[in-house]
């Protein structure tokens, strides 16, 4: 492997939730690590939680997708903001399907679901009494598992569609 | 630039692509792939064996420091020839100080005031009086030449750049592909500007339009136009390790064409310059002295030396 997959497998990634409380780190492109404002988690309904969560996958992949252009545009040495535009019929299919593509992960409990479409409507959802029985690490953890699994999910989904629209590429 | 680093380069390529499609096709082999894995890597192996091949021929390419002794020997030869009158290289443009043991040919005319006879008047009419063109066709003839030099120089400069390229980006996006991101990546053919066509240079002679055809490196000249521009940019996409290496080859294939395109613009420039230097050869070398022909017989004749009054 190169340097770009070096970089983009080393890339780290820091946010923190709208109401500040929530502080997310994504890096190695598949862990999530999360940690909480002192006194703050048990402070949180099930629901405002998974939104606040909700809210800071948005923003680190907003913040993956800036830093993965950078690393494309030093290793191609030219600048490179966003995606070239669809010039194929394979590129068309590729990009529409991409649109409409759900990855999803669980923690192994399931208490803890993560799931996101087309990259842009994220849904996160946090089991009813999840707070009570978990501290913050313990949930922490769970929030790991889910995210985890929801991008590796997203990978092979995404090899599965690149295989399929580019079938006959070469 | 990691040009040593060619072959090293080849070799990664052609790890990263093996690897790309085994894991590739056993994720889609699903629980078949344990029986599959053998034929899969197998197939890969041969796929991508090509690789190292197809950059040899490159790592192979004559280096450009080497043509500097050249060029500098013709540099020297130009300040030997360089005269009085329009002694700045016709093609870069710097001026060469003119050598003061040319002006003493012409200081010879007072010598031979008193010497007559068929030798007296042919040296005056077959050197005297052409020496200053011949020397100045020399002279030119010269700046062609190591003009011609430069280009090649600067062709072969080029080309190492381009392929390190085609490797880097090669491996970059092989590195890139399985991401959510449409795979494209653009390179920029430079050794298609190298070899710049120039006006051709005149070769001083009042009756004929002799000329020189010329070819000058695009690092030096100075009125080229600049080359690094959108158009020797060619655009690559591919979503699979087949797809990005079948590019790789393409890209290959149009560099070794660059390549040859360009070294056929100085050949035939080349050529063009000895056809005319060998069909007007008086004008770049003095004719045979009559007295190399001379004899104890006829030196003293009117043929020969002749008589002083």
């Amino acid at each position: 492997m190169g340097v770009l997959a070096d970089r983009l497998d080393s890339m780290q990634v820091t946010s923190t939730s709208p109401d500040g409380q929530i502080a997310g780190v994504l890096r190695n492109r598949t862990e999530v690590l999360i940690a909480f404002r002192p006194g703050s988690y048990g402070r949180y309904s099930e629901s405002v939680l998974a939104d606040q969560l909700g809210a800071l996958a948005r923003l680190l992949w907003a913040g993956r997708t800036r830093e993965y252009y950078a690393a494309l545009s030093e290793a191609f040495g030219e600048t490179i903001t966003g995606e070239s535009p669809a010039i194929s019929e394979r590129d068309r299919c590729y990009r529409a399907a991409r649109e409409e593509l759900v990855a999803e992960g669980r923690s192994s409990d399931g208490l803890v679901y993560v799931g996101v479409q087309g990259m842009r409507t994220w849904a996160v959802r946090v089991a009813d009494g999840t707070i009570r029985e978990l501290d913050e690490h313990e949930f922490a953890t769970r929030v790991y598992e889910a995210s985890h699994a929801m991008i590796d999910d997203q990978f092979a989904k995404i090899r599965q569609l690149k295989n399929y629209c580019y079938a006959d590429e070469v | 630039m990691s040009f040593e680093n060619l072959m090293a380069e080849a070799a990664e390529i052609q790890k990263s692509a093996i690897g790309h499609q085994v894991s590739n096709s056993l994720a889609s082999a699903g629980r078949g792939a344990v029986y599959a894995e053998k034929q899969i890597t197998a197939k890969a192996q041969s796929d991508f064996a090509d690789i190292p091949g197809l950059y040899e021929p490159f790592s192979l390419m004559p280096d450009p420091a080497s043509y500097q002794p050249m060029i500098h020997d013709l540099e020297g030869a130009m300040r030997t020839l360089s005269s009085g009158q329009g002694n700045s290289d016709p093609i870069d443009g710097p001026i060469y100080p003119a050598n003061p043991t040319l002006d003493k040919l012409n200081g010879t005319e007072s010598y031979i005031e008193n010497w007559t006879g068929r030798a007296a008047e042919d040296f005056k009419r077959n050197f005297i009086d052409p020496f200053p063109a011949v020397v100045r066709n020399q002279f030119l003839l010269s700046a062609v030449l190591k003009a011609a030099l430069e280009a090649h120089q600067e062709m072969w400069k080029r080309a190492r750049t381009d392929i390190d390229n085609i490797a880097t980006a090669t491996i970059s996006a092989l590195d890139h592909m399985d991401d959510c991101g449409s795979n494209d990546w653009s390179l920029a053919f430079t050794v298609l500007g190298a070899v710049v066509a120039i006006a051709a240079v005149p070769v001083t002679d009042g009756a004929s339009l002799l000329a020189l055809a010329a070819v000058g490196s695009a690092a030096s000249v100075a009125s080229a136009v600049a080359p690094g521009g959108d158009e020797n940019k060619r655009r690559f996409s591919g979503e699979s390790a087949g797809a990005v290496i079948a590019q790789m080859r393409t890209a290959i294939t149009m560099l070794a064409n660059d390549i040859a395109s360009q070294e056929a613009k100085i050949a035939k420039a080349m050529n063009d310059t000895y056809g005319t230097v060998t069909g007007g050869r008086t004008s770049f070398v003095s004719n045979r002295p009559l007295l190399a022909d001379a004899n104890a017989g006829n030196v003293k004749g009117d043929l020969g030396l002749g008589y002083a009054s």
